[in-house]
Protein backbone atom coordinates (compact mmCIF):
# COMPACT_ATOMS: atom_id res chain seq x y z
CA UNK A 1 0.00 0.00 0.00
CA UNK A 2 3.32 2.62 0.98
CA UNK A 3 4.61 1.49 -2.37
CA UNK A 4 1.32 2.03 -4.85
CA UNK A 5 0.69 5.28 -2.45
CA UNK A 6 4.50 6.83 -3.12
CA UNK A 7 4.19 6.01 -6.44
CA UNK A 8 0.08 8.08 -6.62
CA UNK A 9 2.16 10.75 -5.02
CA UNK A 10 5.11 10.29 -8.06
CA UNK A 11 2.62 10.83 -10.46
CA UNK A 12 0.77 13.30 -8.63
CA UNK A 13 3.98 15.41 -8.60
CA UNK A 14 3.54 15.54 -12.60
CA UNK A 15 0.21 17.11 -13.15
CA UNK A 16 -0.33 20.77 -12.08
CA UNK A 17 -3.73 21.78 -11.35
CA UNK A 18 -5.33 25.31 -10.07
CA UNK A 19 -5.42 25.90 -6.69
CA UNK A 20 -9.75 25.35 -5.50
CA UNK A 21 -11.28 28.73 -5.01
CA UNK A 22 -11.34 28.74 -1.40
CA UNK A 23 -14.93 27.51 0.09
CA UNK A 24 -17.20 29.68 2.48
CA UNK A 25 -17.96 28.39 5.89
CA UNK A 26 -21.24 26.18 5.86
CA UNK A 27 -20.65 25.50 1.34
CA UNK A 28 -20.86 22.04 -0.53
CA UNK A 29 -19.02 21.53 -3.36
CA UNK A 30 -22.42 21.35 -6.37
CA UNK A 31 -22.96 17.53 -6.74
CA UNK A 32 -22.22 17.46 -10.09
CA UNK A 33 -18.79 19.17 -10.08
CA UNK A 34 -15.80 16.88 -9.27
CA UNK A 35 -15.58 18.34 -5.85
CA UNK A 36 -18.71 16.91 -5.10
CA UNK A 37 -17.80 13.70 -6.72
CA UNK A 38 -15.06 13.39 -4.15
CA UNK A 39 -17.52 14.70 -1.08
CA UNK A 40 -20.41 12.50 -2.09
CA UNK A 41 -17.62 9.45 -1.55
CA UNK A 42 -16.10 10.91 1.41
CA UNK A 43 -19.83 11.07 2.83
CA UNK A 44 -20.16 6.92 2.04
CA UNK A 45 -16.79 6.79 3.66
CA UNK A 46 -18.52 8.69 7.04
CA UNK A 47 -21.42 7.01 6.86
CA UNK A 48 -19.52 3.79 7.05
CA UNK A 49 -17.05 5.02 9.60
CA UNK A 50 -20.03 5.50 12.12
CA UNK A 51 -20.67 1.49 12.42
CA UNK A 52 -17.18 0.72 12.89
CA UNK A 53 -15.68 -0.77 15.88
CA UNK A 54 -12.82 1.48 16.28
CA UNK A 55 -14.12 4.73 17.11
CA UNK A 56 -14.41 5.76 20.50
CA UNK A 57 -17.89 6.16 21.45
CA UNK A 58 -17.38 7.62 24.89
CA UNK A 59 -19.59 11.12 24.34
CA UNK A 60 -17.10 13.06 27.26
CA UNK A 61 -13.69 12.37 24.76
CA UNK A 62 -15.76 13.14 21.93
CA UNK A 63 -17.03 16.35 23.07
CA UNK A 64 -13.71 17.60 24.65
CA UNK A 65 -11.82 16.97 21.22
CA UNK A 66 -14.97 18.45 19.07
CA UNK A 67 -15.16 21.82 21.35
CA UNK A 68 -11.42 22.24 20.84
CA UNK A 69 -11.74 21.59 17.27
CA UNK A 70 -14.87 24.12 16.84
CA UNK A 71 -12.67 26.34 19.00
CA UNK A 72 -9.75 26.41 16.47
CA UNK A 73 -11.59 26.22 13.50
CA UNK A 74 -14.21 29.69 14.60
CA UNK A 75 -16.90 30.17 11.72
CA UNK A 76 -16.33 26.77 10.19
CA UNK A 77 -16.91 24.34 13.25
CA UNK A 78 -20.06 23.56 11.42
CA UNK A 79 -18.46 22.31 8.87
CA UNK A 80 -16.44 19.69 10.58
CA UNK A 81 -16.98 16.35 12.47
CA UNK A 82 -14.65 14.79 14.46
CA UNK A 83 -14.63 11.36 15.15
CA UNK A 84 -11.78 9.30 17.23
CA UNK A 85 -10.55 6.28 16.47
CA UNK A 86 -8.89 3.89 18.15
CA UNK A 87 -6.05 2.72 16.71
CA UNK A 88 -2.73 3.36 18.77
CA UNK A 89 -1.04 5.40 15.81
CA UNK A 90 0.41 9.12 16.09
CA UNK A 91 -2.42 10.32 13.17
CA UNK A 92 -4.91 12.88 12.58
CA UNK A 93 -6.32 13.02 9.08
CA UNK A 94 -8.90 15.45 7.51
CA UNK A 95 -11.19 14.51 4.51
CA UNK A 96 -12.24 16.98 2.05
CA UNK A 97 -15.62 16.67 3.04
CA UNK A 98 -14.77 17.85 6.83
CA UNK A 99 -14.45 14.38 8.60
CA UNK A 100 -11.77 14.42 10.59
CA UNK A 101 -10.25 11.48 12.17
CA UNK A 102 -8.10 11.86 15.41
CA UNK A 103 -6.69 8.39 16.54
CA UNK A 104 -5.91 7.41 20.02
CA UNK A 105 -2.61 7.32 19.82
CA UNK A 106 -2.07 10.67 19.29
CA UNK A 107 -4.31 11.44 22.59
CA UNK A 108 -1.93 9.10 24.49
CA UNK A 109 1.78 10.95 23.13
CA UNK A 110 0.60 14.67 23.07
CA UNK A 111 1.29 15.77 26.74
CA UNK A 112 -1.16 19.13 27.12
CA UNK A 113 -3.98 21.10 25.43
CA UNK A 114 -2.09 23.11 23.08
CA UNK A 115 0.22 20.35 21.68
CA UNK A 116 -3.26 18.69 20.79
CA UNK A 117 -4.80 22.11 19.44
CA UNK A 118 -1.50 22.48 17.08
CA UNK A 119 -1.95 18.82 15.63
CA UNK A 120 -6.22 19.73 14.94
CA UNK A 121 -5.04 23.34 13.63
CA UNK A 122 -2.66 21.77 11.33
CA UNK A 123 -5.73 19.66 10.25
CA UNK A 124 -8.43 22.37 9.71
CA UNK A 125 -5.72 24.34 7.87
CA UNK A 126 -5.67 21.27 5.30
CA UNK A 127 -9.80 21.35 5.24
CA UNK A 128 -9.59 25.11 4.53
CA UNK A 129 -6.86 24.83 2.29
CA UNK A 130 -8.28 22.50 0.24
CA UNK A 131 -5.38 20.30 0.10
CA UNK A 132 -7.52 16.94 -0.20
CA UNK A 133 -9.10 18.67 -3.51
CA UNK A 134 -5.36 19.48 -4.88
CA UNK A 135 -4.38 16.23 -4.93
CA UNK A 136 -6.89 14.62 -5.87
CA UNK A 137 -7.03 17.27 -9.17
CA UNK A 138 -3.98 16.03 -9.43
CA UNK A 139 -4.38 12.32 -9.66
CA UNK A 140 -7.34 12.79 -11.40
CA UNK A 141 -5.52 14.42 -14.49
CA UNK A 142 -2.93 10.95 -14.85
CA UNK A 143 -3.85 7.78 -16.55
CA UNK A 144 -4.29 6.06 -13.01
CA UNK A 145 -7.36 8.30 -12.22
CA UNK A 146 -9.41 4.57 -11.44
CA UNK A 147 -6.91 3.31 -8.96
CA UNK A 148 -6.54 6.31 -7.56
CA UNK A 149 -10.33 6.85 -7.25
CA UNK A 150 -10.23 3.15 -5.33
CA UNK A 151 -7.14 3.92 -3.49
CA UNK A 152 -8.04 7.09 -2.29
CA UNK A 153 -11.91 6.21 -1.54
CA UNK A 154 -10.82 2.83 0.38
CA UNK A 155 -8.06 4.90 2.57
CA UNK A 156 -10.62 7.07 3.88
CA UNK A 157 -13.01 4.10 4.58
CA UNK A 158 -15.31 3.47 1.80
CA UNK A 159 -15.06 -0.06 1.62
CA UNK A 160 -12.98 -1.18 4.25
CA UNK A 161 -13.65 1.71 6.58
CA UNK A 162 -12.17 2.13 10.07
CA UNK A 163 -8.79 0.17 9.01
CA UNK A 164 -6.10 1.91 10.54
CA UNK A 165 -3.38 0.83 7.59
CA UNK A 166 -6.50 2.34 4.87
CA UNK A 167 -6.77 5.59 6.65
CA UNK A 168 -2.81 5.85 7.16
CA UNK A 169 -2.36 5.08 3.73
CA UNK A 170 -4.94 8.08 3.09
CA UNK A 171 -3.03 10.02 4.94
CA UNK A 172 0.00 9.19 2.75
CA UNK A 173 -1.96 9.40 -0.66
CA UNK A 174 -3.50 12.82 0.86
CA UNK A 175 -0.20 13.44 2.90
CA UNK A 176 0.46 16.28 0.70
CA UNK A 177 3.26 17.89 -0.64
CA UNK A 178 5.64 19.04 1.41
CA UNK A 179 4.63 22.54 0.41
CA UNK A 180 1.44 21.93 1.60
CA UNK A 181 2.06 20.59 5.04
CA UNK A 182 4.29 23.53 6.13
CA UNK A 183 1.58 25.81 4.90
CA UNK A 184 -1.31 23.32 6.95
CA UNK A 185 1.94 23.47 9.73
CA UNK A 186 1.61 27.33 9.42
CA UNK A 187 -2.55 27.31 9.87
CA UNK A 188 -1.92 25.49 12.61
CA UNK A 189 0.21 27.72 14.65
CA UNK A 190 -1.54 30.77 13.92
CA UNK A 191 -4.82 29.15 14.85
CA UNK A 192 -2.93 28.26 17.97
CA UNK A 193 -1.84 31.45 19.02
CA UNK A 194 -5.03 32.87 18.06
CA UNK A 195 -6.52 30.77 20.57
CA UNK A 196 -3.96 31.34 23.33
CA UNK A 197 -2.11 28.17 23.13
CA UNK A 198 1.82 28.51 24.23
CA UNK A 199 4.13 29.39 20.76
CA UNK A 200 6.45 26.63 22.44
CA UNK A 201 3.80 23.25 22.60
CA UNK A 202 4.32 22.16 19.17
CA UNK A 203 7.95 22.43 18.93
CA UNK A 204 8.29 20.24 22.19
CA UNK A 205 5.72 17.77 20.97
CA UNK A 206 7.31 16.72 17.52
CA UNK A 207 10.61 17.61 19.37
CA UNK A 208 9.32 14.41 21.90
CA UNK A 209 8.01 12.53 18.60
CA UNK A 210 11.66 12.82 16.46
CA UNK A 211 13.31 10.45 19.62
CA UNK A 212 10.55 8.04 19.17
CA UNK A 213 10.53 8.11 15.21
CA UNK A 214 14.69 7.71 15.76
CA UNK A 215 14.11 4.54 17.94
CA UNK A 216 12.13 3.10 14.85
CA UNK A 217 13.41 -0.35 13.82
CA UNK A 218 13.86 0.41 10.28
CA UNK A 219 12.09 -3.21 9.36
CA UNK A 220 9.30 -2.45 11.77
CA UNK A 221 5.97 -0.83 11.06
CA UNK A 222 5.68 2.68 12.58
CA UNK A 223 3.59 4.38 14.69
CA UNK A 224 4.36 7.63 12.36
CA UNK A 225 2.96 6.03 8.76
CA UNK A 226 2.35 9.43 7.70
CA UNK A 227 2.96 13.34 9.11
CA UNK A 228 6.50 12.15 9.59
CA UNK A 229 7.65 14.33 12.43
CA UNK A 230 11.51 15.30 10.64
CA UNK A 231 14.04 17.35 11.75
CA UNK A 232 13.12 19.81 9.56
CA UNK A 233 9.70 19.87 10.94
CA UNK A 234 10.67 20.31 14.57
CA UNK A 235 13.39 23.17 13.43
CA UNK A 236 10.44 24.91 11.87
CA UNK A 237 8.05 24.74 14.78
CA UNK A 238 11.10 25.80 17.30
CA UNK A 239 11.71 28.85 14.71
CA UNK A 240 8.22 30.15 14.79
CA UNK A 241 7.48 30.00 18.96
CA UNK A 242 10.79 31.97 19.09
CA UNK A 243 9.27 34.64 17.10
CA UNK A 244 6.20 34.08 18.86
CA UNK A 245 4.75 35.84 21.92
CA UNK A 246 5.95 33.98 25.36
CA UNK A 247 4.15 33.00 27.44
CA UNK A 248 0.11 31.14 26.44
CA UNK A 249 -1.55 28.23 27.99
CA UNK A 250 -0.34 24.75 27.94
CA UNK A 251 -3.90 23.30 29.46
CA UNK A 252 -1.68 20.02 31.11
CA UNK A 253 -4.71 19.77 33.98
CA UNK A 254 -7.31 19.67 31.77
CA UNK A 255 -5.93 17.62 29.28
CA UNK A 256 -5.09 14.60 31.65
CA UNK A 257 -8.36 15.51 33.41
CA UNK A 258 -10.00 14.36 30.44
CA UNK A 259 -7.79 11.74 29.19
CA UNK A 260 -6.16 10.18 31.79
CA UNK A 261 -9.34 7.59 32.06
CA UNK A 262 -8.59 6.03 28.65
CA UNK A 263 -4.70 5.85 29.26
CA UNK A 264 -4.44 2.57 30.36
CA UNK A 265 -6.46 1.20 27.48
CA UNK A 266 -4.36 3.25 24.80
CA UNK A 267 -1.03 2.02 26.53
CA UNK A 268 -2.12 -1.29 26.35
CA UNK A 269 -2.71 -1.05 22.63
CA UNK A 270 0.52 0.43 22.24
CA UNK A 271 2.13 -2.26 23.87
CA UNK A 272 0.19 -4.44 21.20
CA UNK A 273 2.65 -3.00 18.32
CA UNK A 274 5.06 -4.88 20.04
CA UNK A 275 7.13 -2.09 19.19
CA UNK A 276 9.63 -2.68 21.62
CA UNK A 277 11.86 0.25 20.97
CA UNK A 278 9.38 2.68 20.37
CA UNK A 279 7.45 2.29 23.39
CA UNK A 280 9.73 2.41 26.06
CA UNK A 281 11.37 6.06 24.28
CA UNK A 282 7.15 7.09 24.87
CA UNK A 283 6.94 5.25 28.37
CA UNK A 284 10.30 6.82 29.89
CA UNK A 285 8.58 10.60 28.64
CA UNK A 286 5.43 10.19 29.84
CA UNK A 287 6.21 8.71 32.68
CA UNK A 288 8.98 11.11 33.67
CA UNK A 289 6.43 13.83 35.15
CA UNK A 290 3.81 11.24 36.45
CA UNK A 291 3.99 10.19 39.84
CA UNK A 292 0.41 7.41 39.39
CA UNK A 293 1.68 3.44 39.23
CA UNK A 294 0.11 3.45 35.61
CA UNK A 295 3.11 4.12 33.83
CA UNK A 296 5.33 2.06 36.01
CA UNK A 297 2.79 -1.05 35.42
CA UNK A 298 3.04 -0.63 31.50
CA UNK A 299 6.86 -0.27 31.88
CA UNK A 300 6.80 -3.77 33.66
CA UNK A 301 4.27 -5.24 30.59
CA UNK A 302 7.15 -3.93 28.15
CA UNK A 303 9.92 -5.70 29.98
CA UNK A 304 7.52 -8.81 30.30
CA UNK A 305 6.50 -8.96 26.45
CA UNK A 306 9.98 -8.33 25.27
CA UNK A 307 11.42 -10.83 27.11
CA UNK A 308 15.09 -9.93 26.46
CA UNK A 309 17.73 -11.32 28.78
CA UNK A 310 17.15 -9.12 32.46
CA UNK A 311 13.80 -8.21 31.35
CA UNK A 312 12.29 -10.09 33.90
CA UNK A 313 14.07 -8.79 36.83
CA UNK A 314 13.41 -5.12 35.50
CA UNK A 315 9.67 -6.33 34.90
CA UNK A 316 9.26 -7.55 38.65
CA UNK A 317 10.99 -3.94 39.60
CA UNK A 318 8.65 -1.98 37.58
CA UNK A 319 5.45 -3.29 38.92
CA UNK A 320 7.06 -3.34 42.60
CA UNK A 321 7.78 0.28 42.07
CA UNK A 322 3.51 0.59 40.18
CA UNK A 323 2.33 -0.90 43.59
CA UNK A 324 4.16 1.57 45.78
CA UNK A 325 1.99 4.54 44.09
CA UNK A 326 -1.78 5.24 43.07
CA UNK A 327 -3.74 4.56 40.20
CA UNK A 328 -1.99 1.07 39.46
CA UNK A 329 -3.55 -1.41 37.11
CA UNK A 330 -5.04 -4.50 39.64
CA UNK A 331 -3.17 -6.57 37.00
CA UNK A 332 0.48 -5.79 38.33
CA UNK A 333 -0.61 -7.63 41.42
CA UNK A 334 -1.26 -10.71 39.17
CA UNK A 335 2.19 -10.08 36.56
CA UNK A 336 4.34 -9.79 39.93
CA UNK A 337 2.30 -12.42 41.53
CA UNK A 338 3.38 -14.72 38.29
CA UNK A 339 7.38 -13.37 38.49
CA UNK A 340 8.16 -13.70 42.46
CA UNK A 341 10.46 -16.85 43.44
CA UNK A 342 8.86 -16.61 47.05
CA UNK A 343 6.21 -18.46 47.46
CA UNK A 344 4.06 -16.84 50.43
CA UNK A 345 4.47 -13.57 48.27
CA UNK A 346 3.49 -15.61 44.99
CA UNK A 347 0.30 -16.48 46.82
CA UNK A 348 -0.23 -13.06 48.40
CA UNK A 349 -0.30 -11.07 45.74
CA UNK A 350 -2.42 -13.41 43.19
CA UNK A 351 -5.30 -13.65 46.51
CA UNK A 352 -5.09 -9.92 45.94
CA UNK A 353 -5.24 -10.20 42.78
CA UNK A 354 -8.63 -12.35 42.76
CA UNK A 355 -10.26 -10.04 45.57
CA UNK A 356 -10.08 -6.94 43.77
CA UNK A 357 -10.96 -8.59 40.12
CA UNK A 358 -13.68 -11.03 41.23
CA UNK A 359 -14.74 -11.51 37.64
CA UNK A 360 -11.25 -11.71 36.11
CA UNK A 361 -11.45 -13.92 33.08
CA UNK A 362 -8.19 -15.87 33.89
CA UNK A 363 -9.43 -16.32 37.60
CA UNK A 364 -9.78 -20.63 36.76
CA UNK A 365 -6.12 -20.26 35.76
CA UNK A 366 -4.87 -18.15 38.96
CA UNK A 367 -7.16 -20.24 41.12
CA UNK A 368 -5.03 -23.13 39.80
CA UNK A 369 -1.73 -21.64 40.28
CA UNK A 370 -2.95 -21.22 44.23
CA UNK A 371 -3.70 -24.97 44.50
CA UNK B 1 -7.36 -6.38 7.95
CA UNK B 2 -4.06 -7.32 7.13
CA UNK B 3 -2.93 -8.67 3.70
CA UNK B 4 -1.26 -11.63 5.34
CA UNK B 5 -4.64 -12.72 7.18
CA UNK B 6 -6.42 -12.71 3.98
CA UNK B 7 -3.90 -13.82 1.67
CA UNK B 8 -3.74 -17.76 2.56
CA UNK B 9 -7.46 -17.58 2.41
CA UNK B 10 -7.74 -15.86 -1.24
CA UNK B 11 -5.11 -18.30 -2.14
CA UNK B 12 -7.32 -21.49 -0.62
CA UNK B 13 -9.68 -20.09 -3.19
CA UNK B 14 -7.86 -20.95 -6.02
CA UNK B 15 -6.20 -23.83 -4.57
CA UNK B 16 -9.40 -26.29 -4.76
CA UNK B 17 -7.61 -29.31 -5.63
CA UNK B 18 -6.00 -29.64 -1.88
CA UNK B 19 -9.52 -29.68 -0.12
CA UNK B 20 -10.90 -32.95 0.46
CA UNK B 21 -13.86 -34.41 2.46
CA UNK B 22 -13.79 -35.93 5.85
CA UNK B 23 -16.73 -37.90 6.70
CA UNK B 24 -17.98 -37.95 10.13
CA UNK B 25 -17.17 -40.49 12.49
CA UNK B 26 -13.42 -40.93 10.50
CA UNK B 27 -10.27 -40.86 12.29
CA UNK B 28 -7.98 -38.20 10.44
CA UNK B 29 -4.14 -37.25 10.48
CA UNK B 30 -3.92 -33.54 10.52
CA UNK B 31 -0.58 -31.94 9.02
CA UNK B 32 0.88 -31.47 12.68
CA UNK B 33 0.81 -35.32 12.61
CA UNK B 34 -1.91 -35.71 15.42
CA UNK B 35 -4.86 -38.10 15.07
CA UNK B 36 -8.24 -36.75 15.25
CA UNK B 37 -11.78 -38.44 15.23
CA UNK B 38 -14.45 -36.34 13.12
CA UNK B 39 -17.67 -36.08 14.67
CA UNK B 40 -19.16 -34.04 11.80
CA UNK B 41 -18.76 -33.91 7.94
CA UNK B 42 -15.43 -31.37 7.69
CA UNK B 43 -14.05 -29.79 4.66
CA UNK B 44 -10.55 -29.70 4.97
CA UNK B 45 -8.35 -27.16 3.36
CA UNK B 46 -4.08 -27.38 2.70
CA UNK B 47 -2.14 -24.69 1.64
CA UNK B 48 2.06 -25.04 2.38
CA UNK B 49 2.22 -27.48 5.23
CA UNK B 50 -0.76 -25.07 6.78
CA UNK B 51 -3.98 -26.74 7.52
CA UNK B 52 -7.67 -25.31 7.84
CA UNK B 53 -11.31 -27.39 8.49
CA UNK B 54 -13.98 -25.76 7.94
CA UNK B 55 -17.98 -26.39 7.46
CA UNK B 56 -19.11 -23.28 5.78
CA UNK B 57 -16.15 -21.84 4.36
CA UNK B 58 -12.86 -20.45 6.29
CA UNK B 59 -14.88 -17.22 7.00
CA UNK B 60 -17.91 -18.74 8.73
CA UNK B 61 -16.29 -21.18 10.60
CA UNK B 62 -12.62 -22.03 10.57
CA UNK B 63 -10.42 -24.65 12.71
CA UNK B 64 -6.64 -25.03 12.44
CA UNK B 65 -4.50 -27.06 13.89
CA UNK B 66 -1.05 -24.77 14.53
CA UNK B 67 0.65 -28.18 15.35
CA UNK B 68 4.40 -27.17 16.73
CA UNK B 69 5.51 -23.29 17.34
CA UNK B 70 9.02 -23.14 18.10
CA UNK B 71 10.87 -20.69 20.06
CA UNK B 72 11.51 -17.36 17.61
CA UNK B 73 8.30 -18.38 15.36
CA UNK B 74 5.26 -16.14 14.84
CA UNK B 75 2.57 -17.39 17.21
CA UNK B 76 0.25 -18.53 14.24
CA UNK B 77 3.55 -19.81 11.90
CA UNK B 78 2.76 -16.77 9.63
CA UNK B 79 5.54 -16.93 7.16
CA UNK B 80 4.48 -13.50 5.65
CA UNK B 81 4.45 -11.86 9.29
CA UNK B 82 7.91 -13.16 10.53
CA UNK B 83 9.61 -10.85 7.83
CA UNK B 84 9.36 -8.32 10.83
CA UNK B 85 10.81 -10.38 13.55
CA UNK B 86 11.17 -7.20 15.43
CA UNK B 87 7.32 -6.27 15.68
CA UNK B 88 6.12 -9.88 15.30
CA UNK B 89 4.18 -11.81 18.13
CA UNK B 90 6.86 -14.57 18.65
CA UNK B 91 7.03 -17.55 20.87
CA UNK B 92 9.54 -17.82 23.23
CA UNK B 93 10.29 -20.60 24.89
CA UNK B 94 9.33 -20.41 28.72
CA UNK B 95 6.35 -18.32 28.51
CA UNK B 96 3.67 -18.69 31.07
CA UNK B 97 -0.29 -19.62 29.86
CA UNK B 98 -0.81 -15.87 31.07
CA UNK B 99 1.79 -14.80 28.19
CA UNK B 100 0.85 -16.97 26.17
CA UNK B 101 -2.85 -15.96 25.91
CA UNK B 102 -1.14 -12.32 26.05
CA UNK B 103 0.56 -13.16 22.98
CA UNK B 104 -2.08 -15.05 20.82
CA UNK B 105 -4.18 -11.98 21.53
CA UNK B 106 -1.41 -9.54 20.41
CA UNK B 107 -1.63 -11.86 17.10
CA UNK B 108 -4.96 -11.62 16.60
CA UNK B 109 -4.81 -7.57 16.95
CA UNK B 110 -2.19 -7.55 14.32
CA UNK B 111 -4.25 -10.02 11.75
CA UNK B 112 -6.40 -6.84 11.68
CA UNK B 113 -8.47 -7.52 14.59
CA UNK B 114 -10.46 -4.74 17.06
CA UNK B 115 -11.60 -4.81 19.98
CA UNK B 116 -10.09 -8.84 21.18
CA UNK B 117 -11.42 -9.14 24.26
CA UNK B 118 -10.46 -12.84 26.66
CA UNK B 119 -13.26 -14.10 28.18
CA UNK B 120 -11.68 -16.74 29.60
CA UNK B 121 -8.36 -18.46 30.41
CA UNK B 122 -8.37 -21.78 32.35
CA UNK B 123 -6.52 -25.06 32.70
CA UNK B 124 -7.62 -27.82 30.78
CA UNK B 125 -6.33 -31.10 28.95
CA UNK B 126 -4.59 -31.08 25.80
CA UNK B 127 -3.44 -34.42 23.58
CA UNK B 128 -3.64 -36.32 27.52
CA UNK B 129 -1.66 -33.38 28.90
CA UNK B 130 -1.70 -30.38 31.07
CA UNK B 131 -2.59 -27.63 29.13
CA UNK B 132 -5.13 -24.74 28.50
CA UNK B 133 -8.18 -23.18 27.41
CA UNK B 134 -8.49 -19.26 25.85
CA UNK B 135 -11.93 -17.82 24.90
CA UNK B 136 -11.57 -14.64 22.98
CA UNK B 137 -14.16 -12.31 21.22
CA UNK B 138 -13.16 -9.63 18.52
CA UNK B 139 -14.38 -7.81 15.84
CA UNK B 140 -13.29 -7.28 12.21
CA UNK B 141 -13.07 -3.81 10.37
CA UNK B 142 -16.21 -3.85 9.40
CA UNK B 143 -18.04 -4.95 13.29
CA UNK B 144 -18.56 -8.49 12.91
CA UNK B 145 -18.28 -9.95 15.99
CA UNK B 146 -15.99 -13.53 15.92
CA UNK B 147 -15.26 -15.50 18.99
CA UNK B 148 -12.36 -18.19 19.37
CA UNK B 149 -11.85 -21.01 21.20
CA UNK B 150 -7.69 -22.10 21.42
CA UNK B 151 -7.06 -25.00 23.16
CA UNK B 152 -3.34 -26.57 24.04
CA UNK B 153 -0.09 -26.53 26.10
CA UNK B 154 3.39 -25.38 26.17
CA UNK B 155 6.13 -28.19 27.20
CA UNK B 156 9.93 -26.85 26.77
CA UNK B 157 10.99 -25.67 24.13
CA UNK B 158 7.62 -25.84 22.13
CA UNK B 159 4.23 -24.37 21.59
CA UNK B 160 1.38 -26.78 20.25
CA UNK B 161 -2.50 -25.85 19.73
CA UNK B 162 -5.22 -25.60 17.95
CA UNK B 163 -7.59 -22.62 17.26
CA UNK B 164 -11.38 -22.36 15.81
CA UNK B 165 -13.38 -19.06 15.21
CA UNK B 166 -16.33 -18.18 13.68
CA UNK B 167 -19.15 -15.41 14.05
CA UNK B 168 -20.29 -14.96 17.40
CA UNK B 169 -23.82 -14.48 15.87
CA UNK B 170 -24.72 -18.43 14.94
CA UNK B 171 -21.94 -20.12 14.00
CA UNK B 172 -19.61 -20.16 16.84
CA UNK B 173 -22.94 -21.52 19.11
CA UNK B 174 -24.07 -23.73 16.43
CA UNK B 175 -20.81 -25.82 16.30
CA UNK B 176 -19.16 -25.39 19.81
CA UNK B 177 -19.83 -28.49 21.29
CA UNK B 178 -19.35 -30.29 18.19
CA UNK B 179 -15.93 -28.61 18.12
CA UNK B 180 -14.56 -29.50 21.91
CA UNK B 181 -15.81 -32.64 21.29
CA UNK B 182 -13.34 -33.03 18.04
CA UNK B 183 -10.75 -31.10 20.08
CA UNK B 184 -11.05 -33.79 22.91
CA UNK B 185 -10.58 -36.42 20.52
CA UNK B 186 -6.67 -34.89 19.18
CA UNK B 187 -4.04 -37.27 20.35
Amino acid sequence: MRVLALGLLLLAGCAAGPPPKPMAAGERPQVQSDVGGLWFAMDKAERELKSSPLLERDPKLNAYVSNLVCQLAAEYCADLRVYVINRPLFNASMAPNGMMLVFSGLLLRVENEAQLAFVLGHEIGHFRLQHSIQQWRKIKNTQNFLTAFSVLTAGVGAGIVGLAASVGAYADLAGFSRGQEREADRFGFEALLRAGYAAKAPAQAFTALLQEVEARDERGFSAFASHPPTEDRAAYLSEQAALAPRGGREERAAFARETQRFRGHWLADELSRRNFAQSSVLLKRLSANDPSGEFRFYQGELFRKRGLPGDADRAVAAYREALKRPLVPVAAFRELGLLVTNQNERRQLLDTYLKRAPDAADRELIEGYLK
Amino acid sequence: MKIYWLLPIALLAACTSVQRLIPANTAATVGAGWSVQSNEPWMQFGLRGEEWWSKDGVFLNQLKFIGEVKPGEHVFKSRVANKNKDISPLYRAGMSTREIADLIQDGFKAAGFIDVKMLKLAPSRFRGAEGFRLELEMATSKGLLYRALIVGNSAAPVLRYAAYQAPAEYYYGRDLRSVEALLASLQ
